[in-house]
């Protein structure tokens, strides 16, 4: 056994090597799942804070990503909570725009910037679950069991969460190419 | 393949088939299945192709790595700062003073240990103390200023120009505050003079308690600045030091001019060649003198010279009359 004053060092560096491996997943489920650079980067800061103090009681067969997935995934549960408390607070006055209705102009729409925006808009309307296995599931390749126990939630669930939300972004997706044609509909004098 | 609630499109087909089309985990059968029928459906063929195109864009989706490399760098700071702050540090140096080595260790508080290290192997203390002190980070203080000017007044100390060690002390490493108590007495025992475990039990107004006494200077984590080498055996014989050191005690005694003797069990003082303090009436004795005899332990101090008894404003007695000239050739301080 290691010497009890070199064992801090030794914590640090093996949890260091776990950052390494873990941080660009982590960092890029974080920023797909909340939409923004900063809630991401102050989320991940979050996520692997946590997980350091967890750290020492990790059984030494534990699984870090899924480990690390896990903490992520909560604090983005709390995440969605507060920004949901803040919308019905703050901006329940002006209705909110229909998810993925940007109020773009025809030109700008097929942009590419404007598209992954469209996208990010659809994604941070979906509700925690079907959001968090999309982004698992497409943008980390990870498999419907993994999803399944990130989420407490069966198999077949996170198989569900993940094409609901897929059904919604397609929706959403369609309603946006095709956008001029539906504001006529909508807004006949315009 | 699991049971899936199946959401039916006009021409009959499940959209649930399409998105798994799309995302590839259809199994072959259904894939086939799927393939004929979009053969025949454009609406179903427009559909999945609107999936695919989501899925696309999903994957092309950015992730910043400026993003990623200032978030790793804010982790890396509070990280730093989590592992510093759970323990706090013992800066240690090793000094080879002219007693054998010692280390001397210090937090933001003061010194807190100083130890007699075995000459023979200075770096073996090292690891046993990272187990006794798990409470602590250390540090090496190489070139440390602050370390640098304690040891200048350790062995001002060793060569008897100074007499007061006054380094700010951090008492963190003190097992009780029975031990705290005992080395607070132990630290009114003046420069160049000796009580007893006894007399110091009786000062705490623990007069039983001499044993006790005697494993608290034992443990003493700050040895030669907490005096504990002051004390000895109610015989007069040096006892023990920081275990079995007792030729170190004798040492840092004859530094303050305190005269020893080889006796049975190692060393003693050299009690005729002592002054006698009686701490009440402030005043001193020559050694034997019938004014002093029989006085309480907790009263007596030996001290080792008519200096050292003006110094603490001791008066001569009236009876025996140090101040009439020395009875012998008193040692001055300072060994090395």
């Amino acid at each position: 056994m290691a010497a009890p004053p070199e064992q801090p060092g030794n914590t640090a560096r093996a949890f260091g090597a776990i950052v390494d491996l873990h941080q660009r997943s982590i960092y890029r489920y974080l920023v797909r799942c909340t939409g923004k650079d900063d809630d991401a980067q102050e989320l991940f800061q979050e996520t692997f804070l946590r997980a350091y103090r967890a750290y020492a009681d990790l059984p030494a067969d534990a699984n870090h990503r899924a480990w690390l997935f896990r903490i992520a995934t909560n604090l983005v549960k709390n995440y969605i909570r507060g920004q949901q408390r803040y919308r019905k607070v703050f901006v329940a006055d002006t209705p909110l725009p229909a998810p993925g209705v940007q109020p773009t102009t025809p030109e700008q729409t097929f942009h590419s910037q404007e598209t992954a925006h469209i996208l990010l808009n659809a994604l941070g309307a979906l509700p925690f679950r079907q959001r968090t296995a999309l982004i698992q599931r497409q943008l980390e390749g990870r498999a419907y069991r993994e999803i399944a126990e990130n989420l407490d939630c069966s198999e077949d669930s996170a198989r569900a969460h993940v094409y609901q939300a897929l059904k919604k972004l397609r929706a959403d997706w369609q309603r946006v190419t095709t956008g001029e044609e539906r504001r006529c509909h909508a807004n006949p004098e315009a | 393949m699991p049971t899936r609630k199946r959401n039916t499109r006009s021409c009959g087909f499940a959209e649930d088939d399409l998105i798994a089309e799309a995302l590839g985990e259809n199994p072959q059968g259904i894939q086939q299945a799927v393939r004929s029928h979009l053969t025949v459906c454009p609406a179903c063929a427009q559909r999945l192709e609107q999936y695919t195109q989501v899925r696309f864009q999903l994957g092309s989706l950015p992730a910043s790595e400026a993003g990623l490399a200032a978030a790793r760098r804010a982790l890396n700071t509070q990280l730093a700062q989590l592992t510093r702050d759970t323990r706090p540090r013992l800066v240690l140096s090793l000094w080879h003073s002219p007693l054998g080595p010692l280390r001397i260790g210090t937090t933001d508080k003061g010194v807190a240990l100083v130890a007699f290290v075995s000459p023979d192997d200075p770096e073996s203390g090292a690891e046993r103390l990272g187990e006794k002190f798990a409470q602590f980070s250390f540090e090496q203080a190489e070139g440390n200023e602050g370390h640098t000017a304690l040891t200048r007044k350790l062995e001002a100390y060793l060569n008897g120009s100074r007499h007061a060690l006054d380094w700010v002390i951090d008492d963190g490493l003190m097992r009780s505050d029975f031990q705290r108590q005992v080395l607070q007495a132990a630290r009114e025992v003046p420069y160049g003079s000796l009580t007893t475990y006894l007399g110091l039990a009786e000062r705490i107004g623990r007069p039983t308690a001499v044993r006790a006494v005697a494993q608290a200077l034992r443990y003493n984590p700050l040895p030669i600045r907490i005096p504990c080498h002051r004390i000895v055996g109610t015989t007069g014989s040096l006892t023990g030091y920081a275990g079995n050191k007792i030729a170190l005690k004798r040492d840092i005694l004859a530094v303050e001019g305190i005269p020893t003797v080889p006796s049975r069990s190692g060393f003693a003082i050299a009690q005729d060649r002592l002054y006698v303090g009686r701490q009440a009436e402030r005043t001193f004795c020559r050694p034997g003198c019938e004014a002093s005899q029989g006085i309480r332990a907790g009263n007596r101090l030996f001290i080792a010279s008519r200096t050292r008894a003006e110094e603490i404003g001791y008066a001569p007695c009236g009876v025996c009359r140090p101040d009439r000239g020395p009875f012998y050739m008193e040692t001055e301080p300072g060994l090395f």
